[in-house]
């Protein structure tokens, strides 16, 4: 049934081909992209990164970790007394904030660095400190040892060098990446600061 | 058209994908347990296993018999349990301490050798549980004896026993030496 008044113009607008909604896909699929990305909080201002100073004892706040760095001895027994390599050996006051009882501190959480070289190992290993041999219960301090062999691929039998004066204890933080799969998943971050903590040498050969 | 709208409807069913992912309840946090509750000194059970904690003491300081003690700056929690296991092997992987905030402590790892680990069904275990916690998080605490598939299994009966922790608790200074843990036929 025609309605009355529609002209031969708007006749010829309903015959036009249907419009080809093909072409405004890519449009559709940025704009899901761009919604996504703003509703995961990607567009939030980002907390300022750079190179901070922390004084030897000063707590350091990170998202999961209070880590208070105490002290550094350079020594050549291991803490049960056998003679090993000369090791950097890093002292800390680490409290977990998580809600449940967690087992090791993260890899890459604490790194030394020597000024001037040679270069610690880059493997970091946490020892026994004390009589705590396990994991981290939330809010409860803990001592940590932790230790790098110094230099780089020394051995037992090596000649003996120069205790450096001091050396940089780089501590880094976490940010979260969560995924299908796991819901606690966390990567290390870049550096977020350092300690410079003078070496006491404690060799005994 | 008709590649349009298929290409139309897969996004659809990744935006509907991506709200339920959001949306949904996330299983692994969305545990159901059916609570078996007690109070020191009675007896709480599932079907796997009976329990009970008989002495609960909260000091500074335990010793494992060797090496330095385990001195802490807040509060050791140890608690002597009773656990009978009735018709399968229960390795008790998921025990803890939980506060009345929600935090849950492990077991001290220290003292393993004192603690609940593999029982066979037909014996009892009876072993001592070293907690560390900060003292302010002790009002109302309590023991909980889970299933050992706890982290996949989100439909699970589990022991749960008030460790009658009541503010302020109170720190003792003395040192106390867990023993080993011990097996005996139920």
């Amino acid at each position: 049934m025609r309605r009355p008044g529609r002209t031969a113009r708007d006749r010829a607008v309903g015959a036009r081909p249907p419009v080809r909604w093909g072409r405004w896909l890519p449009v559709l699929g940025v704009v899901l992209v761009l919604a996504l990305v703003a509703v995961t909080g990607g567009f939030g201002r980002a907390e300022a990164v750079g190179p901070r100073r922390f004084t030897v004892g000063e707590p350091v706040e990170l998202r999961r970790w209070t880590v208070a760095v105490r002290d550094v001895e350079l020594v050549d027994t291991t803490s049960y007394g056998s003679p090993s390599p000369a090791t950097l050996r890093v002292g800390l006051d680490v409290t977990w904030t998580g809600d449940a009882t967690t087992g090791v501190l993260p890899e890459g959480l604490v790194r030394l660095v020597v000024p001037g070289g040679p270069a610690p190992d880059a493997e970091v290993t946490a020892v026994p400190a004390g009589a705590y041999t396990g994991g981290f219960d939330p809010d409860v301090a803990r001592p940590v040892l932790l230790e790098a062999v110094w230099p780089a691929g020394a051995g037992p039998g090596d000649a003996r060098r120069p205790a450096p004066p001091a050396v940089q204890v780089v501590l880094s933080d976490e940010h979260p990446a969560q995924n299908f799969l796991f819901d606690d998943q966390y990567v290390t971050t870049t550096p977020l600061g350092h300690v410079d903590v003078p070496v006491h040498d404690g060799r005994t050969r | 058209m008709t590649r349009a709208r298929g290409v139309l409807g897969l996004l659809g069913c990744l935006v509907l994908a991506l709200v339920l992912a959001v949306v949904v309840p996330d299983p692994a946090e969305d545990l159901r347990r059916r609570w078996s509750d007690a109070d020191v000194g009675a007896w709480a059970g599932t079907p796997d296993v009976v329990a009970r904690v008989t002495t609960v003491a909260v000091v500074r300081s335990a010793d494992r018999g060797y090496g330095d003690p385990l001195t802490t700056r807040d509060a050791l929690v140890v608690a002597t349990v009773d656990a009978a296991v009735r018709r399968q092997v229960v390795l008790f992987s998921h025990v803890y301490l939980v506060t009345a905030d929600g935090h849950e402590y492990a077991p001290r790892p220290e003292f393993v050798s004192a603690g609940l680990g593999l029982t066979q069904p037909g014996f009892t275990r009876r072993a001592t549980l070293v907690f560390e916690v900060p003292p302010d998080r002790l009002d109302r605490a309590a023991l909980v004896l889970d299933a050992d598939a706890a982290s996949v299994d989100a439909y699970a009966d589990a022991v749960r026993v008030d460790l009658g922790l009541r503010a302020p608790v109170r720190v003792s200074p003395e040192t106390v030496t867990p023993e080993p843990a011990t097996v005996t036929t139920t």
